[in-house]
């Protein structure tokens, strides 16, 4: 209950220093899964921006956590009362979201998808998405190449159980290493033999470091490290130093910001897949503009695309190097 | 009521409540000891420690509030906060860092000055006025901080997270520094009147105000102290991770809850020992942990806290029951 | 005449008015209490002993009136000035820590410290000896309770009563005033606290006792202060004057006048 009224106060508030508007400006609502995570933080930058240059008002909200879909439904009602007429969502809960999605479509609203899909995907307009698959796909393979045939004995420390980019993420890793996997739709996390150890870091820098430590006390000849994103990272590789087996481990990651490029420049982390979540919300503001103006919806999967970072390139997999990262970078430089 | 069968298990449990969560510990241990190689081991232990030290050292102001019948919702959002605060002082303004750490310190105090005055003089019930400040602390901190890591950091900071060695295992300082806070609490809390007081605060509050003790002056200063504890866990924080953190913080807040209630502190208020929140920290890390060595998936460390908690109020409301 | 008839005056109250709003509680209320004594303040509801128990105890200011205090005019602004001119209440919810120890609640607000550094400095409490008076006190007052660590919760009604009174005692040096003190007790714990009340006169320190319970006013009470219609209505001798007859003077139903002098206090 408090959830939905501090969601609703949230999105109210962001709705009240919106209202001032001239009526013909087209109203754009932007809806994270939290308010906290970075990546949302970045997206909602984006979204403001492009906004702001296109002449469009930016309404936001999001959930009260990961998972809070009655936040979420919330916050959409409200930003369609505000006169929304498209909307940009994170879906918290692939399925569960889809009731409201109609309800705002039967009134002529355009429902993007941003960075994950609704369940079936079909049921928002379209989907602009990092395929978090794909992301794990490239630093699978790159690791693959950089240890050269060595036997591997492999950590992963994951985001939390059931999350779905946590486990597409993880599964892609494997699969692009050429181990046994699980497919994309698969929120199970694959376990082969060459992982000795799994563990959740919450995406935490803390707690990535604990699930290190942990990991390393089960098995000290761990000589790659999968990480869920670049806070993880840092914790596991802070965890490594004080072991002091930062030199014979590879730390691997996903998300492309600027501090993790720092620290794949660093030489903390070997590879990152950089995502952009400024692309994402810059691409809904824009979608949503022009149907304001013309009336033309978008439609279908239109992927944002996912770079890889490495500061070392290997033969085989495709790289760019770390001043290409920092430039596309989400977050201070 | 039937209350015959209860009253003779109630009237053994009270010293079963006490003896609880140091039992739980030793049995998780045995259990992981059988179970896994690498449990049973100096390095391991040490490790635990210092794994729990920030969650611990919040727990001390989290079980003093407790104590007084209160409860805080933002104790992990005041320590990020606090790392922030100082991390950002030392590497922006240059401030030398034994000063940073104080300023720290002392923006965590405010915060709990500010809860201990929405609560006392306002009259709201702590749970309110802490879920507030919650989302206040947090704010501030996203706001001050950019949303951005702070990564200079003087070494001072960090070195409460290195270590010295005692009997061939490394022992960090922030752990030995974690064990004197406890220690210090503990004594406090027994031996001093305004320990007691606190106590008597959580069991009566009425009957404190009728024999002269002001219940208000006594719970301004549970929630000013317990500030204080986390300004102390802000810079344990910085020390383990060698950053100030902005998303630090968001699952202290029930862990250091969950620790305080593991440890035997009844929520009524009034009842508990201090020392049993620190084995309620040590529980829930050595679960972590050696449900991770067992390479059991951490689905069930949550499921295993949450059946720790369910036993443990339960025993604290069936001993209450029995002493009656 | 009673026993305590020419006692010397240890508190004594003069028209005293108290007025909440419209109501007036107390319209010159007077109030004699002696030395060595148990007086019961008895009262219909409204009849303003409750208001005139919270001035002698300084939990009320009153409006009008004076308090004296072996003679001596004396101004109570808050409990504590009370207390510190030794007049100790008992109220009727006991203002003890269920959760507690006995000897813990009879010192609490008053706490010993130990001596020297670990006193001044630690301020570590000397719970030896606060344990030790708390048995003194507890053996003096003949309180059968085993255990003074044991918790205040673990005892009877009865017995967290007498713990609740002997604490007065223990720090009273005046008056102990004790606010229904056998309400909601059994008939053999209600007689264990008057047991206990008795030897509190007898120590020397005068009792003033709110009480509905007329059989137990009729035992122990050395005097009846008849409180009616915010004034003293009458102070009576149990010894010469009926049960009956004194509730009747408490409703009103029969005038003190029409009473024979030697029902008179």
């Amino acid at each position: 209950m408090f959830k939905l009224t501090l969601a609703a106060a949230l999105t109210s508030a962001s709705l009240a220093a919106a209202l001032p508007a001239q009526a013909a400006e087209p109203v754009i609502g932007l809806i994270t899964k939290t308010e906290t995570n970075p990546f949302f933080v970045k997206m909602k930058e984006g979204a403001s921006a492009e906004a702001k240059a296109k002449g469009a008002k930016l309404l936001s909200g999001a959930g009260k956590t990961d998972g809070d879909n009655a936040g979420q439904v919330a916050a959409m009602e409200n930003m369609i009362a505000a006169g929304a007429k498209t909307i940009l969502i994170t879906p918290s809960d692939a399925k569960a979201i889809i009731p409201a999605i109609k309800k705002a479509q039967e009134k002529g609203v355009m429902v993007i998808a941003l960075d994950s899909p609704t369940d079936p995907q079909s049921a928002t307009d379209a989907l602009f998405a990092t395929d978090n698959y794909q992301a794990g796909v490239l630093i699978g393979q790159y690791a693959k190449a950089a240890m050269a045939g060595k036997p591997v004995k492999i950590a992963t420390l994951d985001l939390f159980p059931g999350h779905p980019v946590g486990a597409q993420r993880h599964n892609g890793f494997l699969q692009g290493f050429g181990l046994k996997s699980n497919d994309a739709k698969n929120n199970e996390l694959a376990h082969p033999a060459e992982v000795v150890c799994m563990a959740d870091s919450f995406g935490d820098r803390a707690k990535g470091q604990t699930a290190m430590e942990n990991c390393l006390q089960k098995n000290p000849d761990i000589n790659l490290v999968y990480t869920i994103n670049e806070p993880a990272a840092a914790g596991a590789f802070n965890a490594l130093q004080k072991s002091g087996k930062d030199k014979g481990v590879m730390i691997v990651s996903v998300d492309g910001g600027c501090d993790g490029i720092k620290d794949v420049a660093a030489g903390k982390i070997a590879a990152t897949s950089q995502q952009y979540p400024l692309k994402m919300a810059a691409m809904g503001v824009a979608a949503g503009v022009d149907y304001a103006t013309t009336g033309k919806k978008v439609s279908g999967y239109t992927d944002t695309g996912v770079t890889l970072i490495a500061a070392k390139p290997v033969d085989g997999v495709e790289s760019k190097d770390t001043k290409v990262g920092t430039e596309l970078c989400w977050g201070k430089k | 009521m039937a209350a015959i069968p209860s009253t003779t298990l109630g009237a053994k449990l009270p010293p079963l409540g006490q003896l609880g969560p140091f039992i739980a510990l030793l049995i998780a241990c045995v259990a992981f000891g059988f179970t896994t190689d690498q449990f049973f081991s100096g390095e391991n232990f040490s490790l635990i420690l210092q794994q729990v030290t920030v969650v611990g050292v919040i727990a001390i102001g989290q079980t003093l509030i407790i104590l007084t019948a209160g409860i805080d919702l933002s104790c992990g959002m005041i320590m990020a906060l606090g790392s922030i605060v100082m991390t950002k002082l030392a590497a922006d303004l240059g401030l030398p860092a034994p000063l940073a750490i104080l300023a720290g310190i002392a923006v965590t105090a405010a915060f709990g000055l500010i809860n201990g005055l929405l609560v006392t003089r306002i009259k709201l019930p702590p749970f309110i006025v802490t879920l507030g400040t919650f989302n206040i602390a947090f704010a501030i901190t996203q706001l001050y901080s950019g949303a951005q890591t702070v990564t200079e950091v003087p070494p001072m900071m960090t070195w409460f997270g290195s270590t010295f060695s005692l009997g061939g295992t490394n022992i960090a300082y922030g752990t030995v520094l974690m064990i004197l806070l406890y220690l210090g609490v503990w004594f406090w809390l027994r031996e001093t009147g305004a320990g007691r007081h606190v106590y008597a605060v959580g069991n009566n509050p009425e009957a404190t105000r009728l024999v002269g003790i002001p219940p208000e002056r006594v719970l301004l200063g549970v929630y000013v102290l317990a500030g204080v504890f986390y300004g102390i866990a802000s810079l344990m924080s910085v020390a383990r991770t060698g950053v100030g953190d902005p998303n630090a913080g968001q699952t202290e807040n029930l862990d250091a809850i969950t620790a305080v209630v593991l440890g035997g502190t009844s929520l009524f208020g009034g009842r508990g020992m201090i020392l049993g929140s620190l084995v309620g920290a040590i529980v829930v890390g050595v679960l972590r942990n050696g449900l991770t060595l067992m390479g059991v998936s951490s689905v069930y460390q949550v499921l295993i806290t949450g059946i720790l908690v369910i036993v443990a109020v339960t025993v604290d409301q069936l001993s209450r029951k029995g002493a009656r | 005449m009673t026993a305590t008839t020419n006692a010397p005056l240890v508190m004594q109250a003069k028209g005293l008015v108290k007025r909440y709003g419209q109501v007036t509680a107390l319209d010159g209320a007077d109030f004699e209490l002696r030395a060595g004594e148990i007086l019961a303040v008895i009262g219909d509801n409204g009849a303003g002993k409750s208001s005139l128990i919270k001035c002698l105890s300084g939990a009320t200011v009153p409006d009008e009136g004076q308090i004296l205090l072996d003679g001596k005019t004396i101004h109570f602004k808050a409990p504590i000035d009370a207390r510190r001119e030794g007049i100790e209440t008992v109220y009727q919810d006991l203002a003890v820590a269920p959760a507690m120890t006995i000897a813990e609640n009879l010192f609490l607000g008053r706490e010993i410290r130990r001596e020297g550094f670990l006193g001044n400095v630690l301020r570590m409490l000397d719970k030896k000896k606060m344990l030790e008076q708390s048995i003194a006190r507890m053996n003096d007052l003949k309180v059968g309770i085993r255990s003074m660590t044991q918790a205040v919760e673990t005892l009877s009604g009865g017995q967290r009563q007498c713990v609740a009174v002997a604490r007065a005692a223990a720090f009273a040096s005046h008056v102990v005033i004790l606010d229904e003190p056998t309400a909601a007790l059994g008939v053999k714990e209600g007689n264990m606290v008057l047991e206990l009340i008795r030897r509190v006169r007898d120590k020397g320190l005068p009792v003033v006792l709110i009480s509905h319970n007329m059989p137990h006013v009729f035992e122990i009470a050395d005097r009846i202060h008849v409180a009616r219609l915010g004034r003293r209505g009458a102070v009576l001798n149990p010894k010469k004057i009926s049960m009956s007859d004194t509730v009747a003077v408490m409703t009103g139903a029969l005038p003190p006048e029409q009473l024979p002098a030697e029902c008179l206090a």
